[in-house]
């Protein structure tokens, strides 16, 4: 080390800009040497005089006008901030607490089922009611929600195989019979089949392997279905955002290909999506805007709720098609059970995501909303935390008693977003709370 | 975003640092620029997308942004009256002339107007606005060694020179 530095050292040790270490060395240098301890002390005794004379310098002010300027920005800026909480949109459906499916088969006439000419089938929507994902979570004792996007997808899959509609009526009670097998028999899948005579076809019931809260890509269906062809044809989304062409599908030939399948959906957003392509903006969505399951799942249906043990209802309508003369719509609708008022005790701990993405009217505000209208609900046994995680992590809100309702809201209020997103950061110290 | 504690944010920030940051700027540009460009500091500050950015480190912030602007409007000045663009800036020529006035000034300030322009300002944000070794480095764009090298200097040559006109 150059003595330069060394010498600089010095000057750095009397100021304090010194590591530990760095200090104890010098602090042992001086000890063994009188000339450095004098210089040491001659340093400290200059920059002493040097603070205190400087001190004394008068602080100026700003002129008014500046003063004023600057003050009137700051409180046009809150003034713009209240504007758009006052817009703050829809709150989270954190109390609605039931899932349904809803599907529609288009068949061919039941007078064709006696032709040998091939039937011809086409499965359209599914969906699951969206925010009954959530409320499921936070039902339980120690429940552990995510609000990283309000959204939450949750897919299911199951297959139909009927050659007619005769079939798929006469198989209607034992399929509702193997869907409920298939949901209480666990996480495991079931598969149920139901045999009526050579034509009768089997119905197969396979949630898939890790049960209600499964997910899984559209790919499957499309492959499936776009295998298919003939008279009819409808379009499949895909899930990627970007543009891709329309997948059509067309009718398929049961005798040749018995099996279709079908997705349980929960998203509705290309409703919402298309409403406002037309009222706003006066033109028609994409063609791959439109997903027809979401449109289904959009509106609400009053469907039978389950009643005993099962874990959801099936119901099953049919009529003839509006679009399509000659052909019938077949609707099967799963719904789950309501939740009962009373909550049980709960400890809730939410993992925040407060990133710079999250800055947005219909995030984090929403976000807020959404929280707030939970915390109502808290009484004295619950139990909530709030983490948050952006670039860095951290317990934004310890474990705090429901009651204490201005505590947690302020709390869940002084949430901002910014920052990248270090999602693993906010999962781990979950994981931490939780201990 | 919480309203109000962006709002006690910035008016906190408002209330502590405005008169440091026009002291700070006046060593750079005269008094009417300097007001300019503390509003335009502070108007900066208001619509930052991302306070959390400079969350604790607002001081440093403030003054680099100022000191920035100050070097911008003197760079354009020197343009005006064609100056090479290359010379040192000047820090703090108020110390001097303040001293041609007064010859009251203290000692200390004599001593700071015969440093060079990066110790003038290095010593100032060092003795009089209080600031770290780190402070001093975010805001002048020199490392941290460089600055402790530059205040040690100053020193030096300081004490030097205080010694002397003590016995002469």
């Amino acid at each position: 080390m150059s003595k330069d530095l060394n010498d600089a050292k010095l000057t750095a040790y009397v100021l304090g800009e010194l590591s530990d270490k760095e200090m104890k060395e010098i602090e042992l240098l001086i000890k063994n040497d009188p000339k450095l301890k004098a210089d040491v002390e001659s340093i400290k005794s200059f920059t002493q005089l040097m603070r205190s004379e400087l001190k004394v310098e008068p602080v100026p002010v700003l002129k008014d006008n500046v003063k004023q300027n600057i003050n009137s920005e700051i409180n046009k800026k809150l003034f713009l901030a209240k504007l758009f909480s006052w817009n703050s949109p829809l709150k989270i459906a954190l109390s609605t607490g039931f899932v349904f499916v809803v599907c529609f088969i288009t068949l061919d006439k039941f007078d064709d089922l006696q032709s040998t000419a091939p039937t011809n089938e086409v499965v359209e929507l599914t969906n699951v009611e969206e925010a009954s994902i959530d409320k499921e979570v936070v039902e339980t004792p120690e429940a552990k929600v995510t609000f990283n996007n309000p959204k939450q997808k949750v897919r299911k899959k199951f297959t139909i195989t009927s050659s007619n509609r005769k079939a798929l009526k006469k198989s209607y009670s034992a399929s509702r019979r193997s869907f409920k097998e298939g949901v209480s028999g666990g996480s495991k899948g079931v598969k149920a089949s139901y045999k009526k005579g050579a034509n009768l076809k089997s119905i197969r019931v396979d949630p898939s392997k890790t049960g209600l809260l499964s997910t899984f890509g559209s790919k499957g269906v499309q492959k499936k279905l776009s295998k298919s062809r003939s008279r009819k044809s409808f379009i499949v989304r895909d899930k990627k955002p970007e543009p891709i062409e329309p997948i059509i599908v067309e009718f398929k030939k049961p005798l040749a290909e018995p099996l279709s399948t079908f997705s349980i959906d929960v998203d509705t957003a290309s409703y919402s999506h298309a409403r406002k392509q037309i009222m706003s903006h006066s033109k028609l969505p994409s063609p791959n805007d439109v997903r027809i399951e979401e449109f289904v799942n959009y509106f609400k249906y009053n469907d039978k709720t389950p009643s005993g043990d099962e874990p959801f209802s099936v119901g099953l309508e049919l009529s003839e098609s509006p679009w399509n003369e000659g052909y019938e719509l077949v609707r099967i609708a799963l719904k789950g059970k309501a939740t009962k008022t009373k909550l049980r005790k709960k400890n809730l701990v939410f993992v925040v995501d407060t990133s710079g993405s999250m800055n947005n009217i219909d995030k984090i505000p929403l976000l807020k909303d959404g929280l707030n209208g939970l915390v109502d609900q808290l009484n004295s046994h619950d139990t909530i935390s709030i983490i948050k995680y952006a670039g860095s992590h951290g317990i934004h809100l310890q474990p705090t008693n429901g009651l204490k309702k201005d505590e947690i809201k302020q709390a869940i209020n002084s949430l901002m977003a910014s920052g990248s997103t270090n999602g693993e950061g906010g999962i781990k110290k979950l994981s931490q709370v939780f201990t | 975003v919480n309203d109000e504690q962006k709002k006690q944010w910035l008016n906190e920030l408002f209330a502590d640092y405005q008169g440091r940051l026009l002291r700070y700027t006046q060593r750079f540009v005269a008094n009417h620029h300097a007001n300019e460009i503390v509003q335009d500091v502070f108007l900066k500050l208001i619509k930052l997308d991302d306070p959390e950015k400079i969350k604790g480190r607002e001081l440093s912030w403030m003054f680099c942004v100022s000191r920035n602007q100050a070097i911008d409007h003197l760079r354009k000045e020197k343009k005006m009256s064609s100056i090479n663009s290359d010379d040192e800036i000047p820090f703090d020529d108020s110390i001097d002339k303040n001293i041609e006035k007064k010859e009251s000034l203290s000692m200390i300030m004599k001593l700071i107007s015969e440093l060079n322009s990066t110790q003038k300002e290095v010593i100032i944000l060092k003795f009089q606005e209080d600031l770290s070794y780190a402070q001093i480095s975010e805001i002048t764009g020199h490392t941290v060694n460089h600055i402790g090298v530059i205040v040690h200097e100053a020193i030096k040559k300081m004490k030097n020179n205080y010694q002397t006109k003590g016995r002469s």
